[in-house]
């Protein structure tokens, strides 16, 4: 069956939301997934060299990284240098492949459908999409830094319960905003799950994800759109 | 014989070698929808990162199976509590019925296998919106239960949006009955606000003028001013006026903004009342124009702007012509042209008003024609930022032209920033 939201090619809503970017400036060319990955090994790896002698790099950190994750981040760190070494040496799959091995054809990417919301529905889903950029660019900045915000639950549960309860309005049904929205309570599910403790690898899951989806580029064109 | 570090060291890089090999065994196979690749050698760590990459690269189907993989083969791990929660995220955003029943097991495995995991509150809320969905949701919580401090109130406030739909009477007498509680925390009361405007009724409406008149915490009062603009009814405009002119910053700018979303007859009068009024604070007349105009303005907005523009403040002049300019309208673009030519236009406006009369529609062939009459810098220098995305050739011609033999020093360079631009953007 047709998964109706998976990325298998791009996204229409993607195209027009891109193409108002870019009307503006020009925004960076999606990062391949293999970078991103590539970059995520580094953050693992970077993970594995905070050892307790680090004692500046260590205080920087809002989060101390425990042992017990530093030693999952060296699996996960060795599962993307496997992860990667593999895809770079994937053969295409042959016709003679057996049925469950074949590659299922790439469905034609789904237009965004549903009803244009009223204009206070759209401007409401503005101004979240505003704040949610705000927040987003902010904790972007932090997990690059190394760091996971003490507040990223708080604030993260409060966008998220506001995100279904536009979610369930109007602005759900518009087939601008509800894509977005339904993109953005994801994330913040993932996000409100960076609670105490967080592994350096949720971090930098989580930091990949952001980039990947370019979320925040996305909402700047949304938020300023409406 | 060994020592105990060197056994560990070699436990270490055994357990390395393995889950990196199981992630090369991932990436050569390669990871197609739907298709899920044998990972039984792997450690829960490597399925877990698997799953969340799979789950951020849109592939949900299989980030639910990897997520299932993880709690039902590994329950031991760290990992395996917070997996069921993942799972049901990944299967919620794939979608189907199917897709939702499997979410609402994962959800319910969590509650009987991992009841103290992380992520249990986060996975009762995301329960009552699939529940929702797939049309099971349970009956309406009383109010208290949502006043009270305590957790859950994530989920609660997720099982009265979904609600909504099936039970909307329902779901609107607790809401309301939040409202009517001052015990209930600004957060559940101001979400309260926000769920009664997805369904406009009288009785909501009722409710949220209530709240803007008498409830206590502003953050929720300038909510519900937001939110009225929602309701289109003659009972709310003059009390959204009032909060206008008399709330607090932050009443004041989402009054205003609600007065614009009503767009009746009576609202355009109410925002051009604002403008002209020099006691309401410079702020408030910039955020009632940029109300005026809307987000999508259309040509009954650009007559009402022009027609207000002699009372504007001066500093609110400039961003009335800029607005203007987003109107791609005739009478526009030469009522924006006359102003720019206008003698007793101030220059920096004028130039303002040539510049947003080329993006108005006025053809770049008629500005290039003016440039010579024009005496003066402002007018000038703005002229040739118009040509930069002017399509005639003419406007290359005079953008090479005044870049060569300008008499204004500063006019060349102008110009030839602009035509390097220019040049620049051509294939």
């Amino acid at each position: 069956m047709t998964d109706p939201d998976d990325r298998n090619g791009p996204d229409p809503l993607d195209r027009r939301i891109d193409a108002a970017a870019g009307s503006y400036h020009e925004p960076p060319a999606a990062p391949r997934l293999d970078a991103v990955w590539a970059r995520m090994e580094g953050d693992v790896a970077a993970a594995l060299r905070a050892a307790p002698a680090q004692d500046e790099l260590a205080q920087r950190r809002a989060r101390r990284l425990p042992q017990w994750a530093a030693a999952a981040a060296a699996l996960a760190a060795s599962f993307v240098i496997g992860l990667v070494a593999g895809r770079s040496t994937r053969e295409p799959a042959s016709p003679s492949a057996p049925l469950a091995e074949a590659t299922q054809p790439a469905p034609p990417p789904a237009a965004p459908s549903g009803t244009p919301a009223p204009p206070v529905y759209q401007r409401a889903a503005g101004r979240h999409f505003a704040e949610a950029r705000d927040r987003l660019a902010t904790l972007h900045g932090e997990l690059r830094e190394g760091r996971v915000p003490a507040d990223v639950e708080t604030w993260s549960r409060e966008m998220l319960a506001e995100t279904r309860i536009l979610l369930a309005g109007p602005a759900g049904a518009d087939p601008l905003s509800g894509t977005l929205l339904r993109e953005l309570e994801t994330l913040l599910a993932e996000i409100a799950a960076l609670d105490g403790g967080a592994a350096e690898v949720d971090a930098a899951l989580t930091r990949g994800t952001l980039e990947q989806t370019r979320v925040i580029e996305r909402l700047r064109s949304a938020g300023g759109a409406t | 014989m060994r020592t105990p570090s060197a056994a560990r060291l070699a436990v270490a890089i055994l357990a390395l070698v393995a889950v990196g090999l199981g992630g090369y065994a991932l990436g050569r196979a390669g990871a197609r929808p739907g298709i899920v690749r044998p990972l039984a050698a792997a450690e829960p760590e490597s399925v877990y990162v698997a799953a969340r990459l799979a789950l951020s690269a849109g592939r949900h189907r299989e980030a639910a199976t990897l997520f299932r993989r993880l709690w039902s083969e590994h329950p031991q791990s760290a990992r395996a509590a917070d997996a069921p929660f993942w799972e049901a995220l990944a299967a919620q955003r794939a979608g189907t019925p199917e897709d939702l029943r499997q979410a609402v097991e994962a959800l319910d495995a969590q509650r009987r296998r991992f009841p103290g995991a992380g992520t249990r509150e986060e996975a009762a809320a995301l329960e009552a919106r699939i529940r929702g969905t797939l049309g099971i949701a349970a009956p309406a919580p009383p109010p208290d239960s949502l006043c009270g401090v305590r957790n859950g109130v994530d989920a609660e406030l997720a099982r009265l949006s979904e609600l909504q739909d099936d039970d909307p009477a329902g779901a609107e007498t607790v809401l309301r009955g939040i409202l009517a509680r001052p015990g209930c925390a600004a957060k559940v009361r101001r979400h309260a606000v926000m769920l009664l405007a997805q369904r406009p009724t009288p009785g909501g409406r009722e409710a949220l003028l209530r709240v803007v008149r008498a409830e206590p915490d502003s953050s929720v009062r300038a909510e519900a001013a937001f939110w009225l603009g929602a309701f289109p009814a003659p009972a709310v405009l003059p009390v959204l006026d009032s909060v206008a002119r008399r709330g607090t910053s932050a009443e004041r700018e989402q009054a205003i903004a609600a007065v614009a979303q009503l767009h009746t007859p009576e609202s355009r009068q109410s925002l051009a009342r604002l403008l002209r009024d020099p006691a309401v604070p410079l702020e408030d007349r910039r955020a009632a124009l940029q109300a005026v105009m809307g987000f999508d303005p259309d040509s009954a907005d650009a007559a009402q702007l022009r027609e207000l523009y002699p009372d504007l403040h001066p500093r609110l002049r400039a961003l009335a012509i800029q607005a203007l300019g987003h109107v791609h309208d005739a009478k526009n673009a030469e009522w924006l042209l006359a102003l720019a030519l206008d003698p007793a236009t101030p220059g920096p406006l004028a130039g303002e008003a040539l510049f947003w009369s080329s993006r108005a529609g006025i053809p770049a062939d008629r500005l290039v024609a003016l440039y010579p009459r024009l005496s003066d810098r402002d007018r000038r220098e703005r002229l040739l930022h118009a040509m930069l995305e002017a399509p005639s050739p003419a406007a290359e011609a005079l953008l090479r032209q005044a870049a060569a033999s300008d008499p204004d020093p500063g006019l060349r360079e102008t110009a030839s920033i602009w035509l390097r631009e220019r040049l620049g953007k051509e294939p």
